[in-house]
């Protein structure tokens, strides 16, 4: 019963969700509607289990096992301040947007900047020749890029369409390839899932 | 509707199923015939498989390295992080990250029987309840309830770049010697990666997300692509019958290669009839 009941829901579920992509009908499309608004309520709730967890971790850290206490003091001062401002004067409070805006937004940005060096010391090590594949792909990265930047038009007048032409053929095609595949095991996971073989996410699966 | 072969699609389905669901059926009804068909082969295969007819599915090397990259972490006494990336259970990323957990639970039995520590870090706050109890059973179902620590499933922030800031911490300072990343990913997936590999860890990725895939492919050591992401499950299972769906894939990607191939030939000598079907 303890994985019966969830694989039923589950197929239940999965079945209505697929019909309602395909039929339009006045009482099923409602409900699956209706279903997805349950999915927001449970959502919120994961939200405050992940919260308790997030702040146990921390005190623990603090209290019991005296590691990495700077850091997590750090994460439950900033915690509690954006839940005080937020609660006392609301999300759309001047101030609570100043806090936003002056500790989230560019600590966002910071991330996100960063991913450029990642991208190019990662390139570095894939771009290297060790293979005809490699040289291919060193070439069509070499050619793209040139294509993207405007001094690779000043070299070769035609470097833009042959970028454009790596961007829009080989590549199109790849990852139209790709697409059918993830398409094509999305649809055989949801059938392991509906005639109850695939229980890798019940924990109790074995 | 004239006698093309559209228009004998659609009559066949007014006498199969009358005038109203044709009428609501418009639209989607190519991909209705297709998912049923790929459907059915999924099916029989499953059941052949059932009967004893195991089919051999091809070596996916990521997933057999993950027992490599567990060894590796034993060996040197130094944590495995998994990551299901920032997927939820709604929405299109929802089965990758099914996906993600299943593979998951692998990793965690191992672990568990190995004794290394394991660290468990996800975007999205709905997963924690799933992804907790399943590492808790694989802890149980090794024999060592007592060796899962609830601060292994750790939950750092469901804003993307606050979590990929997290978990480049949790790399650095606990000095991760083996990074599994399967699940949905985005923005994120690169600095994730690439700080991995700068803390010396082998890394396993796998995402159905095309666009962050080359990132996986250029930082990790092994990378799931595509479709192997959704078997991984199964592969690591062995389950007969699981691997039967597994071969029905293959099957159901030629024939869509088989109506890609014709599809391609027929347009090119001005035939379009596969591509108006479709089109229904």
């Amino acid at each position: 019963m303890k994985i019966k009941l969830p694989l039923a829901i589950t197929t239940i579920i999965l079945v209505l969700m697929v019909a309602d992509y395909f039929v339009k009908d006045p009482l099923l499309n409602p409900l699956v509607r209706d279903l997805t608004k349950a999915i927001l309520i449970m959502t919120a709730c994961a939200v405050g289990i992940g919260v308790i967890r997030l702040i146990k971790l921390n005190v623990d850290r603090i209290t019991v096992r005296k590691t990495n206490r700077l850091e997590s003091a750090i994460t439950l001062i900033a915690f509690a301040a954006f839940v005080i401002v937020g609660a006392i004067l609301g999300s759309g409070h001047p101030n609570y947007a100043y806090m936003f805006n002056t500790i989230i937004v560019p600590l966002d940005s910071t991330m996100f900047a960063l991913s450029g060096f990642y991208m190019a010391s990662a390139a570095y090590r894939a771009f290297r020749a060790r293979s005809e594949e490699a040289f291919v792909l060193l070439l069509a990265g070499v050619v793209v890029m040139l294509g993207q930047a405007p001094v690779g038009e000043v070299l070769w007048s035609a470097t833009p369409s042959l970028s454009q032409w790596i961007m829009d053929v080989p590549n199109t095609a790849g990852v139209r390839a790709l697409i059918m595949g993830i398409a094509i095991g999305m649809l055989s996971l949801t059938i392991r899932m509906i005639t109850g073989h695939e229980k890798g996410y019940l924990a109790s699966g074995e | 509707m004239q006698q093309t072969p559209c228009g004998l699609i659609y009559q066949l389905f007014t006498v199969c199923v009358g005038d109203d669901l044709l009428e609501i059926a418009k639209g989607t009804l190519s991909c209705l015939v297709l998912l049923a068909a790929c459907s059915i082969l999924m099916i029989i295969m499953l059941y052949a498989a059932r009967k004893g007819r195991v089919p051999k599915i091809r070596k996916i090397p990521a997933v057999d390295a993950i027992d490599e990259a567990i060894g590796r972490a034993t060996e040197m006494g130094r944590p495995v992080h998994y990551s299901t990336g920032t997927g939820d259970f709604y929405g299109y990323d929802a089965m990758v990250t099914i996906a993600g957990i299943s593979v998951l639970g692998y990793v965690a039995k191992k672990i568990a029987q190995y004794n290394t520590p394991l660290i468990v870090t996800f975007m999205s706050p709905e997963v924690e309840p799933v992804v907790a109890d399943v590492v808790k059973q694989a802890y149980l179902a090794a024999g060592r309830p007592d060796a899962f620590k609830p601060d292994m499933i750790r939950f750092i922030s469901q804003r993307q770049f606050a979590y990929a800031t997290g978990v480049i911490g949790i790399l650095n300072r606990e000095k991760v010697a083996a990074n599994v990343m399967i699940g949905h990913f985005m923005g994120e997936a690169m600095i994730i990666a690439e700080a991995g590999y700068m803390a010396g860890a082998v890394q396993i990725g796998g995402t159905a997300n095309t666009i962050q895939l080359p990132f996986f492919v250029a930082a990790c050591d092994y990378t799931l692509i595509s479709e192997e992401v959704y078997a991984a499950g199964a592969y690591l299972s062995k389950d007969p019958l699981q691997l039967g769906a597994v071969a029905g894939q293959d099957w159901a990607r030629l024939v869509g290669v088989v109506l890609i191939g014709i599809g391609t030939i027929l347009a090119t000598l001005g035939v379009t009839w596969v591509a108006d079907i479709l089109k229904l």
